[in-house]
């Protein structure tokens, strides 16, 4: 098989496992305990990984522009501004992604990976049960519902790590970094909150189908693994412009 | 009873079954034989459901799975406990839970009664007292144990094992083999074991099928397919018992 007419059946294949996760969401066979479960696991794995990167991305991006402020005008200028609406708008939701893709769905890719080559997929069906319905629906959900959570985390993170530097090394009183944040609006948060739902989707729907697609034991996990990652941090990359420039023709953010 | 009728499948270019037929009577254990590659778990897969043949058909109880949807299918599958090679125990789950799987899924059972079935399955399987212990301090003969245990907790009418003694140290494998008939006895249920052991084979077996170049070559009980003339199938049998004949002459 070519490697395009392999790439048409992938993402057919990916299209199917799609529309059997939403159907079983509709058909409200969802097993609420395993979301649940999952939602823990994937903020314990993350929650401290998204806000150390979060404040650290905020640290810089202040120390940056005020910097660059200080060198044209002679003064740190617009630096809540430049941080809160980088961080609500696009770092948060695109770092988090990526944190979490290395973090979670590379665990979720791989444990989907074993399942498949240890039979466990298999001792599904004839336990009576889907897959999609035991592995992926509470999955989704669960990213679905922890990235923008997590996203949240890092926003605020990324703010207070732009108030360290701003306050301790550019001389920025702590009222005027915070009238500055205050300019953020509820539409800028949405932009926000709507990308890292549409991460989560994509992540979620990569390790899943990479996951499952496994075979050859160990090496076959390792190379479904990697793939996952790879392909998910490069779509979360890719569509996050086009993701961008339709929220911004919708008017929102 | 199960009926294959000219099943054929293949993979990669290369041909595993070959109009493979073969019948599978009420209550029996029936153990498919054969060397390493020939297509054993591919057969086992096709009966279950869990691969889909080429072309020809497999009659379970008068239904042909291979022309079922995914959801007829499902149900059927209810119809079969599987223990698998590895016994594909979750890994997720602790011994309770992984025997309480099916029956949650498939029975419409309360928990007390899920409870209790899990309480005699694990009996059944001399595992009682193990609920709460998690699938990795479990030994090789123990997840085979908690395999079967969740294999029989459905009460399913097919029960098939995949390599049921493969990896196992010969005391284990045989309390495995005495473990299926026992089940065979007291569950009432048609069994069919896929192995290349022959002790094992010639222990359970009500008869034995020899599986080569994708299909089935003979089929007798195993006092009779001692006396066959097919020349692999001598083979098959002489290799796997030569040895210890020697050690013991």
């Amino acid at each position: 098989m070519t490697g395009f007419k392999k790439f048409l059946y992938g993402l057919g294949d990916a299209a199917v496992l799609f529309g059997k996760t939403i159907s079983v969401i509709f058909r409200g066979k969802i097993e609420y305990d395993i979301v649940l479960k999952q939602i823990i696991k994937i903020g314990n794995e993350s929650v401290a990984l998204v806000v150390l990167c979060g404040f650290f991305t905020g640290m810089v991006l202040a120390l940056q522009t005020g910097e660059t402020f200080v060198s044209i005008f002679n003064e740190p200028l617009y630096v809540g501004l430049v941080v809160s609406y980088s961080m609500v708008l696009e770092l948060g939701p695109v770092l988090t992604a990526i944190v979490v893709t290395g973090r979670a769905a590379s665990a979720m890719a791989a444990e989907i990976g074993t399942m498949k080559v240890t039979e466990q997929i298999d001792a599904l069906y004839t336990l009576g049960t889907e897959p999609v319905s035991f592995i992926f629906v509470p999955r989704f959900i669960a990213f679905v519902v922890a990235l923008p959570v997590l996203t949240i985390f890092s926003d605020v993170a990324g703010i207070l790590g732009g108030l360290l530097v701003s306050i301790a090394k550019l001389q920025i009183p702590f009222s005027k970094y915070w009238d500055e944040v205050r300019i953020l609006d509820v539409s800028d948060m949405v932009h926000g909150l709507i990308k890292s739902g549409f991460f989560a989707f994509i992540i979620v729907w990569v390790a899943c189908y990479n996951g499952m697609k496994t075979s050859g034991g160990a090496e076959g996990v390792g190379k479904s693994t990697t793939r996952a990652v790879v392909v998910a941090m490069v779509l979360i990359l890719v569509l996050d412009y086009f993701i961008t420039s339709f929220l911004i023709s919708m008017g929102i953010g | 009873m199960i009926k294959i009728r000219n099943v054929y499948k293949r993979f990669g270019g290369k041909n595993v079954l070959n109009g493979l037929n073969l019948d599978i009577y009420d209550s029996e254990i029936i153990t498919i034989i054969g060397s390493s590659g020939q297509g054993k778990t591919v057969l086992f897969k096709l009966i279950v459901g869990l691969l889909k043949s080429d072309s020809g058909s497999i009659i379970v109880d008068g239904t042909d799975i291979t022309r079922l949807d995914e959801k007829e299918l499902l149900e059927i599958q209810s119809n079969f406990g599987m223990l698998f090679q590895s016994a594909a125990l979750f890994d997720s789950l602790n011994v309770y839970d992984n025997v309480a799987f099916g029956l949650r899924h498939i029975g419409g059972m309360s928990e007390q009664e899920v409870r209790a079935r899990v309480r005699e399955v694990l009996k059944l399987v001399s595992l009682d007292g193990t609920e709460n212990l998690s699938v990795s301090a479990l030994s090789g003969g123990m997840k085979k144990r908690v395999g079967l245990a969740r294999a029989i907790a459905t009460s399913p009418k097919y029960l098939l094992y995949d390599e049921p003694t493969t990896g196992l140290d010969p005391v284990l494998a045989e309390s495995i083999n005495d473990l299926i008939l026992k089940i065979n006895r007291e569950v009432q249920v048609t069994s069919i074991v896929v192995t290349h052991d022959m002790n094992s084979a010639f222990k359970i077996s009500s008869r034995v099928a020899f599986l080569h170049n994708g299909v089935i070559e003979e089929t007798a009980a195993p006092d009779e397919i001692v006396k066959t003339e097919n020349a692999e199938l001598r083979k098959f049998i002489a290799s796997s018992t030569e040895n210890l004949l020697g050690y013991l002459r």
